[in-house]
């Protein structure tokens, strides 16, 4: 027992600095108002865990609980659980549905690249692939400093490390890269951001509760632990020094998580076969994976969801040869585990499966499937350690979780004038856009990805705005999926930014002809203890749930689009306190009822007609091209009329579903200069095709705001002669449209203003500047 | 002569432990694998007229201050200097190595861009990588192994149930029984490989 | 109705859709894990290495799984002629494990070593174009091979450059047309520069058989590009046009892609072999 009760704040802390526990005093009076006695040492890392801020959502709860929708139709399970369950479609009888999951594995990707950001990837998939589901495929998001600045050696090692991290542990495990995007910004000089996205295909009927079932109130059910054997890796606390290689000190792993992805295949092989027979003897059961806070964690939520209790053998948990302290076993976030929960005589079989048919420990030394406890009918939680009590405490106290509430207080900005932008030379302004980190094509980065796994794939990232894949091979329908999130828009403005990124992800999946069904949401903030963090945290999630409920068919009558799941990520900040830009990221998943309506971004065909919808604005506030040209990042971000756009996406979306559309491509970073550029380069590279691009009028706005400025839109290719069909249905639709130029057989861009050509540059050569400007940071 | 790098994980090397396994089960009767350890040497060549001495502290700064060629919080690893760097890779107590490196290569042209790139640097004519095995085995009784047929079971890869360390056809190797002078191994790390008809 | 298997080795991660398209050519496939009595492998008429990375491909792609005694089993079943398709990882083994060239009996005679490509190193997921010799495999495998015998297919690898340290091994493959597949440019002609060229493979070689014609192993993947709606939109050339007229049409897109052409020619291969027994 760690003797706590009635110590003051300084002892408190002087104990848990000792014990290399993380609770303030205040957290452990809580703790000790719980337990009503003192704790064990085990107990109070189980405490230290799952009240860490990661696990217990401490400061966030409240502003996700009261801002964000959660609910529509589509939905069959919200947040909660380890991944959302949305509804995809029905065929030949079966009904399916799509799992998605999203978290962040930022501070491991900085210490640790490769091993950080493939455990980023390997525990995603394990959310997943715990709800039932096989998993279809994974998307990143990635945040890193400024490749050209001062710390851009640095920086260029994560963005390579982080990159080999995402294919040596995806590629192998045979999930399909379905994209992702890469934001570079010199506020995450220290503190890069891997985000990783997960997708799953299930069975409406097989999807998999992470709970013990109420069939345990008639039969004994027991625990049964998969995977790796449990040891220290992932277990806090342990520092590591370098070594140099004669020294041999003994190996202090502690903190790195090895990730393996050939035991995960095999994992989900093995679960697959375990959950099919499973199923087919009918008796429900539990599962679940084993992320941060390890068994303890797992089985105490396994049983605790249930309103069942828990026994936990520690002496029956394999373990590598050695022995841990019973913290380690129970709290150690050792990776590639899952637990079931499953009656008693069907256990020997489950573990033939694992053990003989899939034969792990032959595939990872000591991996195995065991059974570690049994559930109890009553409510108390024990874990067992010699046959002692280690941890012993009703379900629902160790399950408690804890909440602050957090100062917040609006940053105070200097509201400075606008710069003056002047571009003189559009053709160098162009060359020097598409160049650009932020820019340049991800080409290099996603060609170390296997897009091609399950070959489900319809439609690739880098092809279009989103990825598109046929979940269920022969049946009509697909599903679409995107990750974004601008966080120079979201530092400019927290609420509006963070509206802009769900409008942004919203139009890519409109763009490929998806019906938005759910948002999944990341947000990576600074110290929540920090209160202009804390303020800039709560305005964007406002702002995001604002944006999700303006979407509906009915607007804000209607159903929203709903958050299903997500994570909050604090304390991303420098070695001197210095915070990253706030950086929600959304991810957005659509479904198509016919997939082969889906549309790419490059023009299909010469002499078609290009249309803009979206008037372009002033603003060029938190631009790639202001950035470019005055080296400034804040400023007043483009509008956003949740209403106008609201029409504009739909009807946008009833033009592709109608085939009206050949080609679509949203207007975001880089304007529309950027994005005419990207959809002439899809058909260049198809079939050597070029555009002009005739600048639009708008009163007041300079040409350079009308061609970099990032207001949104979407930049059409329309067939020949069906140019007024598609005006018909915008002017029904009371959304504005404007031709803009054509496409054409001559692989150019040209850009002509009011007579005058702006640019007149050869395809080939701007391509060949855009493929190589991020290639010296990843190769 | 070069300076040299040797880098090996701290964290468990997976790869090391199925080659292990593997290799085991390839073993002739009553030859015994005890250990293995996997290295990856790196040896950086003083360009035509310069010496090592001119970029080796720079090199020494790249390595220790950056994660370009070795992590900390995963690698252990040594730097030596060409002075420093003794007559010979010797074993470790009890073993006997493999060093394969890439036959069609002889230099790592892309690392040393990069290097030069992110850590600027003069006199590095060439980087020569290799992998090193390092193996265990024992004899029956734990006496003396028969270190040849140990090295045509788990070495170069000759046919679908001999050999499995190296395949030939794509690596050349060179078997570290005791103490070998670097200026042999400098010599196997810096010569093209023959083919296999020239070399019969 | 031929029955292919489809052996499942630790890691590999192409089964499923293995599977699908020799079901959707006809065949009868059953996915065959590692450990199963290597007997029974002996019920099949032609087996599949597919995809992945068997055993992480520790130590070198192919290495490890090789030695296992299916695979040895498989060695002895295509003696008596039945056909073994190895593709990416699968033909890394077939490789590994002697079988491909398999000149001489139970040597190894090949490597597939590091993609050697200027400024880029690793792995490496692109789609690739491909033709078709006239090798003694060309029957077999490329019977349902129309017009100018060439395809795109994507490849997703970093180990797939074909060596041999050993010219006479390579002298034969060229001259007895065991590179059956081979990278080509746009216009059909021998790949001559990266990315026509992904690896710098001997010969340019996408895919090389045994002498009988009976055992290929192939980089790319023929199973991810055999129905139409996994073609590249922007994919230059005539599948890259049929790809683009058939958007809006679920029936187009459901049809054959460039890739189905192997597993139907192993199928009409299997399907005469079948009628000449009975």
């Amino acid at each position: 027992m760690l003797p706590l009760t009635g110590a003051d704040d300084a002892t408190i802390r002087r104990i848990m600095a000792d014990e290399g526990l993380r609770l303030a005093p205040g957290e452990v009076r809580r703790m000790l108002e719980l337990l009503e006695r003192d704790p064990t040492r085990v107990e109070a890392t189980i405490f230290d865990t799952m009240w860490s801020e990661h696990c217990s959502y401490k400061s966030s709860r409240w502003a996700l609980k009261a801002f964000l929708p959660t609910q529509s139709p589509d939905v069959i399970l919200g947040p909660g659980e380890d991944a959302g369950v949305v509804r995809l479609g029905t065929h030949a009888g079966v009904s399916y549905a799509l799992v998605i999951a999203h978290e962040s594995h930022n501070h491991p990707s900085q210490v640790v690249p490769v091993e950080g950001a493939a455990t980023g990837i390997g525990g995603i998939v394990r959310d997943v692939n715990c709800m039932g589901a096989e998993v279809i495929g994974v998307l990143d998001a990635l945040r890193f400093g400024d490749p050209e600045g001062p710390r851009a050696s640095g920086v260029r090692e994560i963005v390579r490390g982080v990159v080999d991290g995402i294919w040596q542990y995806g590629n192998p495990l045979g999930v399909p890269n379905l994209g992702g995007d890469v934001f570079f910004s010199d506020r995450y000089d220290e503190n890069c951001l891997v985000n990783v996205v997960a997708l799953g295909l299930v069975r409406e009927d097989r999807v998999v509760r992470s709970r013990v079932p109420e069939a345990a109130a008639r039969e004994p059910y027991v625990l049964v632990l998969v995977g790796k054997p449990t040891d220290e890796t992932g277990f806090g606390g342990a520092s590591f020094a370098s070594a140099i290689l004669e020294q041999d000190a003994p190996e202090q792993r502690g903190h790195v998580q090895v990730p393996d992805p050939f035991l995960k295949r095999v994992l989900f092989e093995a679960n697959r076969a375990a959950l099919d027979w499973l199923f087919r003897q009918g008796a429900p059961f539990g599962f679940k994976d084993l992320g941060a806070g390890g068994i303890a964690c797992a089985s105490s939520e396994l049983a605790a969801a249930g309103g069942f209790g828990m026994d936990v053998d520690l002496d029956l948990v394999p373990t590598p040869r050695g022995e841990y302290p019973p913290e380690v076993i129970a709290c150690s976030e050792t990776q590639e585990r899952f637990a079931l929960v499953v009656p008693e005589r069907l256990a020997p079989k489950l573990l033939a499966i694992y053990n003989e048919d899939y034969a792990l420990p032959a595939v990872y030394d000591g991996a195995r499937a065991a059974v570690i406890g049994r559930v109890r009918k009553d409510p108390s939680y024990r874990i067992l350690r010699h046959g002692q009590a280690v941890c012993d405490a009703p379900v629902e106290v160790i399950t408690a979780g804890i909440e602050h509430r957090r100062a917040e207080r609006p940053r105070a900005t200097a509201s400075s004038p606008a710069p003056a932008l002047h571009v003189e030379d559009h053709g160098a302004f162009l060359r020097q856009l598409i160049a650009s980190p932020n820019l340049g094509s991800r080409d290099p980065i996603l060609r170390y990805y296997d897009t091609e796994v399950q070959a489900r794939m319809a439609v690739r990232a880098g092809e279009a705005d989103a990825s598109v894949l046929v979940p269920v091979p022969g049946a009509p329908f697909g599903a679409a999926i995107t990750v974004d999130g601008n966080p120079w828009y979201v530092a400019a403005d927290p609420y509006w930014g963070a509206a802009h990124v769900v409008y942004e992800a919203l139009r890519n999946l409109v763009a490929v002809g998806a019906r938005p069904i759910a948002l999944t949401d990341c947000l990576n903030f600074g110290n929540p203890e920090d209160p202009e963090v804390f303020d800039e945290f709560v305005r964007s999630v406002r702002g995001l749930g604002d944006a999700a409920r303006a979407f509906g068919p009915n607007g804000e009558a209607g159903p929203p689009v709903p958050i299903v799941s997500g994570n909050v990520s604090f304390y991303n900040e420098s070695s001197t306190g210095r915070s990253i830009e706030p950086s929600p990221i959304v991810a957005a998943l659509g479904v198509l009822d016919d997939y082969s309506v889906a549309v790419t971004s490059g023009l299909k065909e010469a002499g078609a007609s290009l249309l803009l919808t979206g008037p372009r604005q002033s603003a060029m506030g938190a631009s790639q091209a202001q950035y470019l040209l005055v080296g400034e990042k804040g400023g007043a971000l483009p509008s956003l009329d949740f209403e106008a756009e609201r029409r504009r996406l739909h009807v946008v979306l009833e033009a592709v579903r109608r085939g009206l559309v050949r080609a679509c491509h949203d207007v975001s970073d880089g304007g529309l200069a950027m994005a005419a550029f990207e959809m002439a380069l899809g058909g260049w590279s198809a079939m050597g095709l070029g555009l002009e691009l005739r600048v639009p009028d708008a009163d007041g706005v300079a040409i350079e705001a009308r061609l970099y400025g990032e207001t949104p839109g979407f930049l059409l290719e329309v067939a020949p002669g069906r140019e007024p069909e598609v005006g018909a249905l915008f002017q029904k639709a009371g959304v504005d449209l404007t031709a803009v130029g054509r496409t054409m057989a001559e692989p150019r861009l040209r850009v002509v203003s009011r007579g005058s050509t702006l640019v007149d540059a050869d395809l080939a050569e701007l391509a060949r500047i855009h493929s190589d400007a991020i290639r010296p940071y990843v190769e | 002569m070069s300076a040299l790098l040797r880098t090996r994980l701290k964290i468990s090397d997976l790869t090391a432990w199925t080659a292990l396994d593997a290799a085991r089960k390839l073993l002739p009767d009553g030859q015994t694998l005890q250990k293995l350890i996997r290295e990856e040497v790196f040896a950086f060549e003083p360009a035509v007229g310069s010496r090592a001495t001119e970029f080796e502290s720079e090199l020494a700064h790249a390595i220790e201050s950056s994660n370009f060629f070795v992590n900390p919080n995963k690698e252990q690893y040594r730097f030596t200097r060409a002075a420093e760097r003794g007559a010979s890779l010797a074993p470790p107590e009890g073993a006997w190595g493999i060093l394969a490196r890439p036959r069609g290569d002889t230099q790592d042209q892309g690392l040393l861009e990069r290097l030069l790139r992110e850590h600027p640097m003069k006199g590095i004519g060439a980087i020569r990588r290799a992998r090193l095995w390092w193996l265990w085995t024992v004899g029956p009784g734990g006496g003396a192994d028969d270190r040849d047929a140990c090295y045509r079971a788990v070495g170069p890869v000759t046919g679908s149930r001999r050999g499995l360390l190296v395949n030939p056809h794509s690596e050349t190797d060179l078997r570290i029984d005791g103490p070998t002078a670097w200026d042999a191994v400098e010599a196997f790390l810096r010569a093209p490989a023959t083919s296999r008809r020239e070399a019969a | 109705m031929a029955r292919v298997a489809v052996l499942q080795i630790p890691g590999v991660n192409c089964e499923y859709e293995t599977v699908r398209v020799l079901e959707a050519v006809g065949l009868e496939a059953a996915i065959v894990r590692f450990n199963e009595p290597s007997s029974s492998l002996a019920a099949f008429d032609a087996f599949v290495l597919p995809g992945g990375f068997a055993y992480q491909d520790r130590i070198r792609a192919g290495a490890v799984a090789a030695k296992l005694s299916a695979v040895e089993r498989i060695a002895q079943e295509s003696e008596s002629g039945k056909p073994v398709l190895g593709v990416c990882n699968g033909a890394q083994v077939l490789v590994e494990a002697g079988l491909v060239p398999g000149l001489q009996k139970g040597a190894v005679e090949l490597a597939l070593a590091p993609n050697r490509a200027p400024r880029r190193q690793g792995y490496l997921c692109r789609w690739v174009r491909v033709r078709a010799g006239e090798g003694p495999g060309a029957a077999l495998w490329t019977s349902a091979l129309q017009g100018d015998r060439m395809a795109p297919l994507p490849m997703a690898h970093g180990e797939g450059r074909f060596e041999t340290a050993d010219p006479a091994v390579r002298d034969r493959i060229e001259k007895d047309g065991l590179a059956l597949f081979r990278y080509v440019d746009a216009e059909g002609r021998p790949a001559s520069r990266y990315p026509d060229d992904p690896n710098g493979a001997m010969l340019q070689a996408a895919g090389i058989t045994n002498e009988r014609g009976n055992v290929l192993a192939i980089m790319p993947h023929p199973e991810r590009a055999s129905w139409l709606f996994q073609v590249p939109l922007d994919w230059r050339g005539a599948w890259g046009d049929r790809r683009r007229a058939a958007v809006g049409s679920r029936s187009a897109l459901e049809g054959a892609g460039p890739g189905r052409f192997l597993f139907e020619s192993l199928a009409r291969h299997l399907g005469a072999a079948k009628r000449e027994a009975a």
